[in-house]
């Protein structure tokens, strides 16, 4: 899945993104912690106990107030790869237009992610799930650990016979070691609702993106007549008769969850991507880095 | 319990290839998606749960099974516990008189309603029972004889009409039971609106069932009408008219008389419950007519606020004076009678003129004119009397109180000077007796021909200064031509009349009533029998050939009406069980019906469940 080809096709996207954002993305972002840097970020009042060195002295001198000079503490940024390996990834779609199936889309722009993050020196951890935390790449830095993160996502696999998002963000804000940019790339077909878990995300000063994916076949499905339908996670069957009514019941249907999905990002300042399978990734890669500079 | 049809019960063998389907039912295309979230929504069902999900196949199976038992069930066609294995005869009486065209509140008419009563007996009858139709209206008839074929029967029932004649329930009955076998399987269903005398005894026998249609309803009817021709007046006629109220409240009304489109009379009547009104009208009219009396009064019986007679036309009566000397006096007294044409002669015709006679004065030819002759003081004598000697003050003593030459003419003790006895022969009718016992006045009959002899001198005394003498010679012009008072007859409906018709009919005759129909009449003599007739109005009686061409010319009319008390009073008589008739044992349904229903049940339950779900 990943050839010499999607290496260079990789490269090329790096290259294109330090121009494109101009020092504004990853690594040469500052974060918002204050502390021990050189820059000067903003003045607090003294309390006891504060250390006396940080006392602007020029300020008491001219006011009489006792204020303390805070500074801006730069670090590195810590890139965070939620990718849903649920078996709704793998909905056994055989569309032709398809260029790869939905899991494997799912695990190219992934790759495509951390590449552009690693080679702008930012610290890429990938985490895969379903209803819990599946595997986990640990947090690397530097293009040397390309390969490794390579081959952990193409040795991935769907599994699980749910999607909880909320229990795995749970889960995951415990282990990681510091807040970060948490790219979750997933269909969001989840029972419990993906909500929970980007609530549990921004209410831990992560600053999760939403990489929502789906195929056409799931916007537009073309059954007709008695059919059995099996969930491919839960393997939940019903028999039904789709008319061609209920087809169009269904698309609005689906329109209405993008629709939501949507206005929760955007009600909450969350980034948003959505794509579908039936395009190759680094289109969609492309399309990220210019809403990124439009909006920088 | 046991079975009408055995032998269906092999439709049973159809579960075979029902549960072979199940067994190898079609197992439906698998169609793996990434959620059902989308689905559920748009289906909206409930979870089942998995005990469900194991049975509902099984369950599908089974209402299968039972809809296919119970309509082997109803094939079969089981009976009720008590009945017995053989069939019913059933007899379904329909009353179609007039009283049934009735308007009831609904604006229909209780022989819809008894129509409506008819088809759902038919349709409560159960397979192999025997089923007729009688009908009850005017004349009792057999529209569909005893059959197991139901549909025939509908059939029968579709076609019946209405007759404007009287209720003949009780000779329905009669021949119902004729047309079934056995007493014990028998069930007679009387169809009426109980408008009858004996309604309510009829309901208390065991074998009839009454169905009684309609509720009491108020009425006002003509009851009678009777013509006649005046006994004085020759062109003049008498109407006897006759309404009754058969309602519970007064009514106001009036009654309108016309002659051949003319109006005669309107009389405005206000009748109490109950009440009857009679009245004599009277009208001259030589052309004859229809005379029509119809009540203007909207109630619920239309058929008796009309009723006609017919008057038939008077023709002119050519008579022939034969006398040597003028007669002023006869001459006087009949140009004074309408419609005579009066021809004085001095020599004796060889024949009375046809319609009309010959009056002889003093005049005694060799032969008498055939026919209708009056020889008045005859100077010799003639054929039937011989001439006795004068009688110088012949008093009249006695006079023949039956004869139709004597009404209202009062002779007794009036002196006849000069008068002269008769002696006629045997069958000679003396009229006027002189004290003496001689026959001053005789009439005789022979054949065709009537002879009158009054055996006085008029200019010797005072007889034609008297009023009875024009009557006297008006009695004598009705008696040469046959005449009475009476008119020709009115019917009706539902009666037979003979009807004089004048000549020895050789052809075939047929009478038609006021709707077309054509019915031959059965002639003797010179008299037919017509009837029973259904319809009120004109009747036209005569040769078939013209009777059906719808020609005037030898067609003689009559006038039907129904004049009918117990026809005219809508009100039930005795007390009538308002329970439905059952003819299958419960419910006026069979078994088989009840199982039918059930497995439509079975039918609309099986698609609640299974079908209605899952089709969107």
């Amino acid at each position: 899945m990943f050839d010499s080809e999607f290496l260079k096709r990789l490269e090329y996207l790096s290259l294109l993104s330090k121009r494109v954002f101009r020092g504004q993305l990853l690594a040469q972002r500052r974060t918002k912690r204050t502390g021990g840097g050189v820059e000067f970020a903003d003045h607090r009042e003294y309390i006891h106990g504060d250390d006396l060195r940080y006392l602007d002295w020029n300020v008491y001198a001219r006011h009489g107030d006792l204020l303390l000079k805070r500074f801006q503490e730069e670090e590195d940024l810590h890139v965070y790869l939620l990718v849903d390996c649920s078996r709704s990834m793998d909905s056994g779609d055989t569309d032709p237009q398809l260029v790869v199936d939905k899991f494997s889309f799912a695990r190219q722009l992934a790759a495509g992610l951390a590449y552009i993050a690693l080679a702008n020196l930012d610290r890429v951890s990938v985490i895969a799930y379903d209803d819990k935390i599946r595997a986990t790449f640990p947090l690397v830095r530097g293009k040397d650990s390309v390969l490794s993160l390579l081959r952990f996502l193409e040795g991935l696999q769907t599994s699980g016979q749910a999607t909880d998002l909320t229990t795995v963000a749970g889960d995951f804000v415990r282990r990681a070691p510091r807040s970060g940019l948490v790219l979750v790339i997933s269909d969001l077909f989840d029972q419990q609702g993906f909500r929970g878990g980007v609530d549990l995300l921004r209410h831990r000063r992560f600053e999760p993106h939403v990489i929502q994916i789906h195929t056409p076949a799931e916007a537009k499905p073309r059954l007709l007549g008695d059919v059995e339908l099996v969930d491919v996670e839960s393997s939940e069957s019903r028999k039904v008769t789709v008319t061609e009514k209920k087809l169009r019941q269904y698309e609005a249907s689906f329109q209405s969850f993008l629709r939501d999905v949507e206005t929760y990002c955007r009600t909450y300042g969350l980034s948003h991507t959505r794509a579908t399978a039936d395009i190759p990734y680094d289109d969609v890669l492309l399309k990220m880095m210019r809403v990124a500079g439009a909006v920088s | 319990m046991s079975l009408v049809s055995p032998e269906r019960l092999l439709w049973l063998l159809a579960a075979i290839p029902i549960i072979l389907f199940y067994v190898l039912r079609t197992r439906l295309r698998r169609q793996p998606v990434a959620t059902l979230l989308f689905w559920d929504q748009l289906y909206d069902q409930k979870r089942q749960s998995s005990w469900w999900q194991r049975l509902r196949h099984w369950l599908s199976l089974l209402l299968q099974l039972a809809f296919l038992l119970l309509v082997v069930g109803a094939l079969a066609d089981p009976l009720w516990t008590g009945q017995a294995d053989e069939t019913g005869q059933v007899v379904i009486v329909v009353d179609n008189s007039a009283s049934m065209a009735a308007v009831t509140e609904d604006g229909s008419t209780r022989f819809d309603h008894a129509i409506q009563e008819a088809l759902a007996v038919v349709a409560g009858v159960r397979d192999g029972d025997e089923v007729a139709l009688v009908t009850a209206g005017g004349s009792v008839r057999v529209p569909a004889g005893m059959t197991d074929f139901t549909p025939v029967v509908r059939d029968a029932i579709g076609e019946l009409e209405l007759t404007d004649g009287p209720t003949r329930v009780r000779e329905a009955i009669e021949a119902a039971s004729r047309l079934t076998r056995s007493p014990d399987r028998r069930r007679i269903v009387v169809i009426s609106d109980a408008c009858f005398d004996d309604a309510g005894e009829l309901a208390d026998r065991a074998d009839v069932d009454l169905v009684a249609v309609g509720a009491a309803r108020d009425n006002v009817g003509i009851i009678s009408l009777a013509v006649r021709r005046s006994l004085v007046d020759p062109i003049g006629y008498a109407a006897l008219v006759g309404v009754e109220n058969f309602g519970d409240g007064a009514a106001e009304l009036r009654v309108t008389i016309e002659l051949a489109g003319e109006l005669v009379d309107v009389i405005p009547l206000n009748l109490s419950a109950g009440e009857s009104w009679e009245k004599v009208v009277t009208g001259a009219s030589a052309d004859g007519g229809v005379l029509q009396v119809r009540l203007d009064h909207d109630d619920a019986l239309a058929v008796d606020n009309e009723a006609i007679a017919v008057l038939p036309r008077r023709p002119r009566i050519p008579v022939q004076l034969v006398t040597e000397a003028p007669s002023l006096y006869l001459e006087s007294a009949l140009s004074a009678i309408p419609l005579i044409d009066l021809t004085v002669t001095d020599s004796p015709p060889p024949e009375s003129p046809e319609g009309g006679f010959t009056l002889l004065h003093r005049v005694v030819p060799d032969r008498l004119p055939d026919g209708a002759v009056f020889v008045i003081d005859p100077q010799a004598d003639g054929e039937g009397w011989t001439l006795g000697p004068p009688i110088e003050q012949a008093i009249v003593a006695s006079q023949d109180p039956g004869s139709p030459l004597l009404p209202h003419v009062r002779l007794t003790n009036v002196m006849l000077p000069e008068a002269r006895e008769l002696r006629m022969v045997d069958e000679a009718t003396p009229l006027l007796i002189e004290a003496g016992g001689g026959t001053l006045m005789g009439s005789l009959v022979r054949g065709d021909d009537r002879l009158v002899v009054l055996a006085a001198d008029l200019e010797g005394s005072d007889l034609p200064l008297r009023i009875a003498f024009p009557v006297l010679m008006t009695n004598a012009v009705n008696w040469f031509l046959g005449r009475t008072g009476e008119m020709q007859p009115s019917l009706r409906t539902g009666e037979s009349a003979e009807i004089p018709i004048g000549v020895t009919a050789e052809k075939d005759w047929a009478w038609a009533d006021a709707s077309g129909h054509v019915a031959p009449a059965s002639v003797s003599g010179e008299r037919a029998v017509v009837g029973p007739v259904d319809r009120v109005g004109l009747l036209r009686l005569g040769p078939r050939p013209v009777v059906q061409a719808e020609r005037t010319g030898e067609v003689m009319r009559l006038a039907v009406n129904l004049c009918d008390r117990v026809e005219s009073d809508l009100r039930p008589r005795g007390e009538i069980d308002p329970e439905p008739v059952s003819i299958a044992g419960v419910g006026r349904r069979s078994i088989w019906f009840y199982l039918a229903c059930l497995g439509l049940g079975l039918v609309v339950v099986e698609w609640f469940l299974y079908q209605r779900r899952v089709v969107g």
